[in-house]
């Protein structure tokens, strides 16, 4: 499939580009083909879950540009595209039209995702054995076109088709007869939406309707993984150890499904708009899954022993979902801005599973004949959101070199939700009816004289009600901004931000600190040469208490980060030549250790006005505090000729 | 890909007809008369303005933007030509690009308020190479300068790649104005932009996570970048996990795992070992596949 797609995107260039050499007049083009060499010591599973930029041949960029009449259908042309082979992404994009009669837009992506992480599902981390139970090694690629018919006028029809993939195996873990066994797992999943809608431009009168039509199907095949027979657990259970000599699964999922997408906005008079927007999806999916294991394995829910297990899953899940929001915005004197604005969400969710259970071998704890099972699980379960949002800002626009402007908000949110979402853990507190009511206090001043400016925010959100644990009760904020500029010599940039937010209610507790310091430093001696320095800190501190599950006492969690990133860079141009290097230290100490340096070197030198080479140097030293197996140091060379006409 | 190739075909005929028919009133400009008399004294700028989306597409003329301009030309003086910059600036620019979905929040949106105006990241005149939307710096390159904190966080060890192939800024954001403080844009039916490119996460799930009841993808996992793996908020999963999942009296919405899950052991403290469908399941109610 992605071959198919490049040799489209290849012949419809190779067309475009023909025709348009033999007709324009004035045409920008520019291509850069390379080779990358990558040098890696240390970890690779880590540096691909990182970067996974790989050794081989790259296009650096390759871009067209036309803005020359081409027979009456094309106006204006530009193609770009960048990436592939040795970089894990690539991308192109093309947009072309015609004047008053279309605008076409088409972008398609690509993207390998690697990932292989020492601690990501991993039980026996404490006894150095990496990479984690779950790992994944993926393809995905997103084609997305756009056309706008008659650009500009009162009514535009508007034309659209996206396609999504992904696939690629992947290793995951199953739960079953009270252990955890490795799969080797294969996924394939295809995404498609079409779409069709209007846009409306009369006056002061602005509106766009879509309807769309989303199908998703995605397969994925699992089989138990080589040296897996022995599962997680070493331990017996009621006196038998768990083993699988065999494991199979497959699932299938589909969906279909229409949207409804509106927006408005109105403009009332000079003071006054109205805007409003809505949303409505008929969420529908369904699962059929085929299940085969054996070995020996014990369940309680069913309180017995097996060797064997069939299982066929039926299932399917409805859910429509929509939102609507509508608000008003006021300015009755140019300084004054008032808004009221309400959104309602809501989404319900029918759904059952109908599981069938065909054990083999089987005996119950007493001994007896064992039974088969069949199961229907069904969930349903309604959530509706409201949200009553008034605003009154005032900004005072017209005091010199100063601004100054402040705000007052508040929320409120009212959350019902009926029971019978995911019980992820054990039954209950998965539904009620919640209230939440936030305060916004904010201000912030900014001055600019031309060559200095600064600039400072505060925010206060308050509130005495949560909904999840995690919801603050009072967060505050703090950012400044200075910029001063020297003529061109240099130019200063320092930003600070602090952030403290707490939930004191009992057994709860949750509090956060965080504050964010930083300096860049730009300076320019000669035209040529530019010099650049930059330094910042960083600090993080979090706790909440949890109950511990085994004993039921209450524990703290607790989580920081205390990192500093130092930059330093310098490029020269001269005529044809260009030089550029730098070397960045990220370094983190709190619940991770980590350092992370980046160094690189770019040269550019063009040969002729048209003919130039590049020559690129990037070495990423990643130090991992916690497990020192997953440091690694990569080196990538990278040597690219570029036409540019 | 059938579909695709249908699709293209089936856009691609009434469009040439329609191209055809139309071609006839497309507008070609010529900057030695189009933008008489400016290119007199503003001769580079008239002759790259000739290329500009402005010209080619609306027939844009300097009058457009900077009003009559016949007294400046005659007397030469700065002061009577309007030149559009700051709040003004953009209540001219909201003129015309005010009609789409994109700019609805554009004129009291937070860069708004803080002051911050079209002409501040684009140039109508003088834009970067080879930038589509008359940006003065590359690609997301120009909110970096106003958002060092939010763009140093792409330098953490497991970020997303800004700069590499077609992640940017604005991938994720609308630079003028979304919904929420952020700025986010939505996908065409309103969910977070994660979804765009993580689809295999919306469901509908017959058993759903925090998906579409509390909370959002970012509960979890920071978007820009961090220490974690996964993007996770937190370094272990199991206190990510039970910060929420701690049921209490006060009556919040989170459930608490069994007395059997023994934090001590290492299975234990990697709660996505067994709950492998932690973003939801059409199968299991305690999301183990």
């Amino acid at each position: 499939m992605i071959n198919r797609h490049l040799r489209l995107v290849a012949l419809l260039l190779a067309m475009v580009l023909g025709t348009v050499t033999a007709s324009a007049q004035s045409t920008q083009f520019s291509l850069g083909l390379g080779y990358n060499w990558l040098s890696l010591t240390g970890s690779e599973d880590m540096y691909k879950s990182q970067f996974n930029a790989r050794q081989g041949f790259g296009l650096q960029e390759l871009s067209l540009t036309t803005n020359d009449p081409l027979n009456g259908v094309i106006d204006h042309l530009r193609f770009d595209a960048a990436g592939f082979r040795s970089d894990p992404e690539g991308r192109f994009r093309l947009r072309a039209g015609l004047a008053k009669v279309y605008d076409l837009q088409i972008s398609y992506f690509r993207a390998r995702y690697f990932s292989a992480l020492p601690t990501i599902a991993n039980p026996f981390f404490g006894q150095g054995i990496t990479p984690g139970q779950h790992t994944q090694d993926r393809v995905l690629y997103n084609f997305d076109m756009n056309l706008e018919l008659l650009p500009g006028g009162s009514v535009t029809p508007l034309i659209g088709y996206s396609e999504y993939h992904a696939s690629g195996p992947s290793t995951t873990t199953y739960h079953v007869g009270q252990d955890e066994f490795r799969l080797n797992s294969n996924l394939d999943s295809t995404t498609h939406e079409t779409r069709a809608g209007l846009g409306f431009h009369l006056g002061n009168f602005q509106a766009t309707v879509i309807e769309s039509w989303r199908t998703f199907h995605e397969t994925t095949t699992s089989t138990l993984a080589p040296g897996a027979s022995a599962g997680n657990n070493p331990d017996p259970v009621l006196g038998q150890n768990q083993t699988l000599s065999s494991a199979s699964r497959s699932d299938r999922t589909d969906g279909s499904y229409a949207m409804t997408t509106g927006s408005f906005s109105a403009g009332l008079s000079n003071s006054t708009r109205v805007l409003g927007s809505f949303v409505k999806a008929n969420y529908t999916a369904t699962l059929s899954e085929g299940e085969a294991l054996s070995g020996s394995l014990v369940s309680f829910d069913v309180a017995r022993f097996f060797t064997g297990l069939n299982v066929t899953e039926y299932a399917t899940a409805n859910a429509p979902d929509w939102r609507g929001d509508a608000r008003v915005e006021f300015e009755p004197a140019d300084a004054v801005q008032l808004s009221g604005g309400f959104v309602r969400s809501h989404r319900t969710v029918n759904g059952f599973a109908l599981i069938s259970n065909l054990y083999t071998g089987s005996v119950n704890y007493a001994g007896l004949d064992p039974r088969d099972l069949t199961a229907l699980l069904t969930a349903s379960n309604a959530m509706q959101r409201d949200e009553n949002t008034v605003d009154a800002k005032i900004v005072l626009k017209n005091l010199g070199p100063v601004r100054l402007w402040a705000d007052a908000a508040q929320t409120d949110q009212d959350l019902s939700v009926a029971e019978d979402v995911a019980e992820i853990v054990v039954p209950g507190g998965q539904g009620g009816f919640f209230h939440r009511s936030v305060k916004r206090y904010a201000a912030g001043a900014a001055l600019n004289l031309g060559t200095f400016k600064f600039g400072l925010d505060w925010k206060d959100d308050s509130s005495s009600q949560s909904i999840v644990r995690i919801d603050f009760h009072d967060v505050k904020r703090w950012k400044a901004r200075a910029d001063w500029t020297a003529a061109k010599l240099f130019r200063l940039v320092g930003t600070a931000e602090w952030i403290t937010g707490d939930n004191p209610t009992p057994d709860v507790y949750y509090d956060l600190k965080t504050k964010h310091v930083g300096a860049d430093l730009e300076i320019t001696p000669v035209k040529p040469l530019a010099l650049r320095l930059g330094y910042a800190h960083f600090k993080t501190d979090t706790s909440a208490f949890y109950r511990v599950p085994q004993d039921f006492t209450m524990a703290p969690s607790l989580y920081g980060e205390d990192g500093t990133q130092k930059e330093a860079s310098a490029s020269l141009k001269l005529a044809r030549f260009l030089i550029e290097g730098g070397y960045s230290k990220f370094s983190n100490t709190g619940s991770i250790g980590l350092e992370l340096d980046h160094t690189y070197a770019h040269c550019d030198f063009d040969f002729t006005a048209n003919f130039g080479a590049s020559l690129q140097y990037d070495r990423y030293k990643y130090i991992d505090g916690v497990f020192t197996l997953s440091s690694f140091d990569a080196k990538r060379y990278g040597v690219f000729l570029r036409w540019r006409q | 890909m059938k579909t695709i190739v249908r699709v293209l075909s089936a856009v691609s005929v009434p469009l040439l007809v329609a191209s055809i028919a139309l071609a006839a009133s497309a507008p070609v400009k010529d900057a030695g008369t189009a933008f008489a008399p400016c290119n007199t004294c503003h001769e580079d700028l008239t002759k790259a303005f000739a290329a500009n989306p402005h010209a080619r597409l609306i027939a844009a003329s300097c009058a457009s933007c900077h009003g009559d301009g016949a007294k400046h030309a005659a007397e030469g003086e700065k002061s009577l030509i309007s030149v559009p910059k700051g709040a003004a600036g953009a209540k001219t620019c909201l003129t015309c690009h005010g009609r789409t979905k994109t700019f609805t929040h554009a004129g009291s949106g937070p860069h708004a308020t803080a002051a911050v105006n079209c002409t501040d990241c684009h140039s109508v005149h003088a834009p970067a190479a080879g930038n589509v939307a008359l940006l003065r710096a590359a690609s997301g390159a120009e909110c970096a300068p106003c958002h060092p904190a939010q763009a140093r966080e792409f330098a953490k060890p497991f970020a997303h790649h800004l700069g590499r192939a077609s992640m940017t800024c604005y991938s994720c954001h609308n630079p003028h104005g979304g919904s929420g403080e952020r700025g986010l844009k939505e996908t065409i039916s309103g969910e977070l932009p994660c979804l765009t490119c993580h689809p295999e996460k919306r469901g509908p799930f017959v058993f759903q996570h925090v998906n579409g009841v509390n909370g959002n993808c970012l509960s979890c996992h920071e978007p820009h970048g961090s220490n974690n793996p996964k993007r996770l908020i937190r370094a272990r999963i199991d206190q990510l996990c039970l910060e929420c999942h701690t049921a209490l009296p006060t009556g919040n919405l989170g459930s608490m795992p069994p007395s059997s899950h023994d934090l001590r052991l290492p299975r234990y403290q990697n709660c996505t070992v067994c709950h492998t469908a932690v973003h939801g399941s059409n199968s299991s109610p305690m999301l183990l596949k």
